[in-house]
């Protein structure tokens, strides 16, 4: 009884104990922050590339693809455990004043039920079906194949000197330059490259910088044919990669499993046949893995992260035994105060560690909730700052990502919010086994 | 009621001992106001503190009511100076962050279990209210010790020694840091106490505080004289 009384009493009257309390809630509180925003970016990059890549990618890193991908698709399309196939050419192309640049050719029905590909243009993002067709316009000759002529930019693609500027569906045109290569990996044709023309039609803003600053989509049996991969050449015809987006209930584990098992016997079923070999080394990723160079940075900053608050936190419990120490030398005389009328040790260690409890609890409740108002409120926030002060907190651009994250993992800050109760518990152990060992009649003999 | 068996206590002092007390016997009777009178560094709050057991002999034991107390448990040596044994000091010591009432109540907090103060809380809070009546301050009862006088803080010592009705009341020099009028009044509620029926020992190395017991000891060379 006595113990919660003095804990109490020490809690209000110990200045000191205010700067114990306040180290405490400032840590919950930036550690709770950073974290929320920190696992915020981190899922928003993973669902990003989640949704570009689709479940699973099977292909090639070699720019000759591999052959047989119709046959595979069908396979893929009876398989139970597979919502949608999708062919894909993956190649490079120089830009006539604009560098090199990675092309695909995409067959938009089956890419846009694989991928989230539609959600990331901008003019049909609301249409049926996007289509890389050019839109009647006079300029242009008449064409009886107009979903050949269109391509899709990557949103940074669009970048000029003016900032971001769109030329508007069919009034800027590409002249893109493609190598192709036949089923051994020599160039194809004449040997100079074929050169094309494509109208810009829509530009897509995945939120993936590399994605959306170096990717041209054209149709896929155009590139397919500037290519090469067509099958003119007498062999099979090739594609670089198949995306498949996996049913609902299948766990992308299962879904690989599944989908290596399947292509074992369908690679087998082709051996001997003509460029059998393209399909010798054909993987099977998950979208994870096929991304990996990009969601690695991610995980790694967090990871980092977490690190350096281990780090603010040892030095936290340092500061809380810094305090309680200097405590438990102000309050020895009031221990020996409370033996004489038949205090326990044990109940005076109990105080300090009591005291810590509380200034741990207090610290922890008070920052975690100023951490969740903080986080669920980033925005406005940032919007209050930037109006005040004209000062950019959050620079869209940089993230690739309109808004700060502000959801709050609850189960993230209660555990953070515990830690710090029991790192000031900890604190407080130290100076509460001094206190209960003190002789504590040598304080009694004095004022 | 409390009696000591050949009391030895040494300190360090730098590589020699000093021998404080050496085979204090002494035996106070109920009822009894025994003074202890000595030298300033004789012992006598040496042996008063062990007395309240605050303190170990090095050898030697005191019994209360013919119970051994050096060689019961922690626990039990704990409740005998909550219970059976109140103790006033020359410097008051009472716990600033507390009011007068709270610190008169803490050998009864210290004593009861949560669940048992709060079920007793009515009648101990009224036997506070009475002890610290019977010294006077039932005015000051909501302040705290830095707001008092120092004769006020040693009645609330006083008090808190009281609250538990202990056998035995052990007073460290209780008026040595007091001017004559406060140490008057302090001196009277002893007598009163006395009178009452409470056994006293009190140190003091004032002649004219002694006169009031009834019994003086001496404490010369760590004996009793
Ligand atoms: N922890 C200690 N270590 C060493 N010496 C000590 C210790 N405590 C007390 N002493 C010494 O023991 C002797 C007796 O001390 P004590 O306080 O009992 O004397 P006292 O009779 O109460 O004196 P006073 O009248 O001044 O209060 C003193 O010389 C003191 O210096
Ligand atoms: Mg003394």
């Amino acid at each position: 009884m006595y113990k919660l009384l003095l804990i109490w009493r020490y809690f209000l009257k110990k200045r000191v104990a205010y700067i114990a309390v306040l180290a405490v809630l400032l840590l919950v509180m930036l550690v709770l922050v950073v974290l929320s925003i920190m696992s915020g970016l981190l899922e928003d990059t993973r669902q990003r590339n989640h949704r570009w890549t689709g479940d699973l990618v099977v292909g090639r890193d070699s720019l000759v693809g591999f052959a047989y991908y119709d046959e595979w698709i069908a396979a893929l399309q009876n398989h139970p455990q597979v919502e949608a196939a999708a062919p894909v050419i993956k190649t490079f192309g120089l830009i006539q004043g604009g560098g090199a640049r990675q092309l695909m050719g995409i067959d938009m029905e089956s890419w846009c039920r694989v991928t989230h590909f539609q959600q990331t243009l901008f003019y049909q993002k609301n249409d049926r079906l996007p289509s890389l067709a050019v839109p009647a316009a006079d300029s242009l000759p008449p064409d009886s194949q107009p979903e050949l002529r269109g391509c899709i930019l990557g949103y940074y693609m669009l970048a000029g000197q003016q900032g971001f500027l769109r030329p508007g569906p069919a009034a800027a045109k590409l002249s893109v330059t493609v190598f192709g290569l036949n089923s051994r990996g020599q160039l194809a044709g004449s040997g100079i490259g074929e050169q094309q023309f494509f109208w810009y039609v829509d530009d897509s803003e995945s939120g993936l910088v590399d994605i959306d600053s170096s990717v041209l989509y054209v149709d896929f049996h155009r590139l397919q044919k500037l290519c090469y991969m067509n099958g003119l050449d007498g062999q099979p015809k090739r594609a670089s990669e198949v995306r498949i987006k996996l049913k609902e209930n299948v766990s992308l584990a299962a879904g690989k499993t599944a989908i290596a098992g399947l292509w074992q016997q369908f690679a087998k079923q082709y051996q001997g046949k003509p460029s059998s070999h393209l399909l010798a080394d054909v993987r099977i990723e998950t979208w994870k893995e096929y991304r990996r160079s990009r969601i690695a940075p991610a995980e790694k900053e967090k990871s980092l992260m977490i690190v350096i608050f281990a780090m603010i936190g040892f030095v936290a419990v340092f500061i809380i035994f810094a305090i309680f120490y200097m405590i438990v030398t102000e309050k020895i005389k009031d221990l020996g105060i409370v033996k004489s009328v038949g205090g326990s040790r044990l109940g005076i260690s109990q105080i300090f560690l009591g005291y810590g409890a509380l200034v741990g609890l207090v610290g922890a409740v008070i920052g975690t909730i100023l951490g969740i108002l903080i986080v669920t409120h980033s925005n406005e926030i940032e919007g209050l700052l930037n109006a005040w002060f004209g000062f950019r907190l959050w620079d869209p651009e940089v993230y690739a990502i309109s808004r700060i994250p502000d959801a709050v993992d609850y189960g993230q800050a209660a555990v953070i919010g515990l830690v710090a109760i029991l790192a000031c518990i900890l604190g407080a152990s130290l100076p509460a086994r001094r206190a209960a060992k003190l002789e504590v009649v040598e304080t009694l003999r004095v004022d | 009621m409390i009696r000591t068996r050949a009391l030895y206590k040494d300190y360090p002092m730098g590589r020699d001992k000093l021998h404080v007390l050496r085979g204090v016997n002494l035996e106070v009777r109920r009822g009894e106001f025994l003074a202890i009178m000595g030298a300033s560094g004789s012992g006598k709050s040496t042996l008063l503190h062990i007395l309240g057991l605050l303190d170990r002999p090095d050898r030697g034991e005191v019994e209360l009511e013919g119970q051994p107390v050096f060689h019961q448990s922690q626990a039990r040596q704990d409740r005998i100076r909550n219970k059976e044994i109140g103790f006033v000091f020359q410097f008051y010591h009472l716990l600033p962050e507390l009011n007068v009432e709270e610190n008169v109540l803490l050998p009864e907090m210290v004593g009861n279990s949560l669940w048992n103060w709060v079920r007793r809380r009515k009648t101990t809070r009224r036997q506070a209210r009475e002890v610290i009546e019977s010294v006077g301050l039932e005015k000051q009862i909501h302040q705290r010790p830095a707001t008092l006088s120092g004769g006020e803080r040693q009645r609330v010592a006083i008090a808190r020694a009281l609250v538990q009705r202990p056998k035995l009341l052990l007073a460290d020099e209780p008026t040595g840091n007091l001017d004559s009028v406060s140490g008057k009044v302090i001196l009277d509620i002893f007598g009163r106490l006395n009178q009452a029926g409470q056994t006293i020992v009190m140190v003091t190395h004032d002649a004219k505080v002694a006169a009031l017991a009834h019994r003086k000891l001496d404490l010369i060379d760590g004996k009793i004289q």
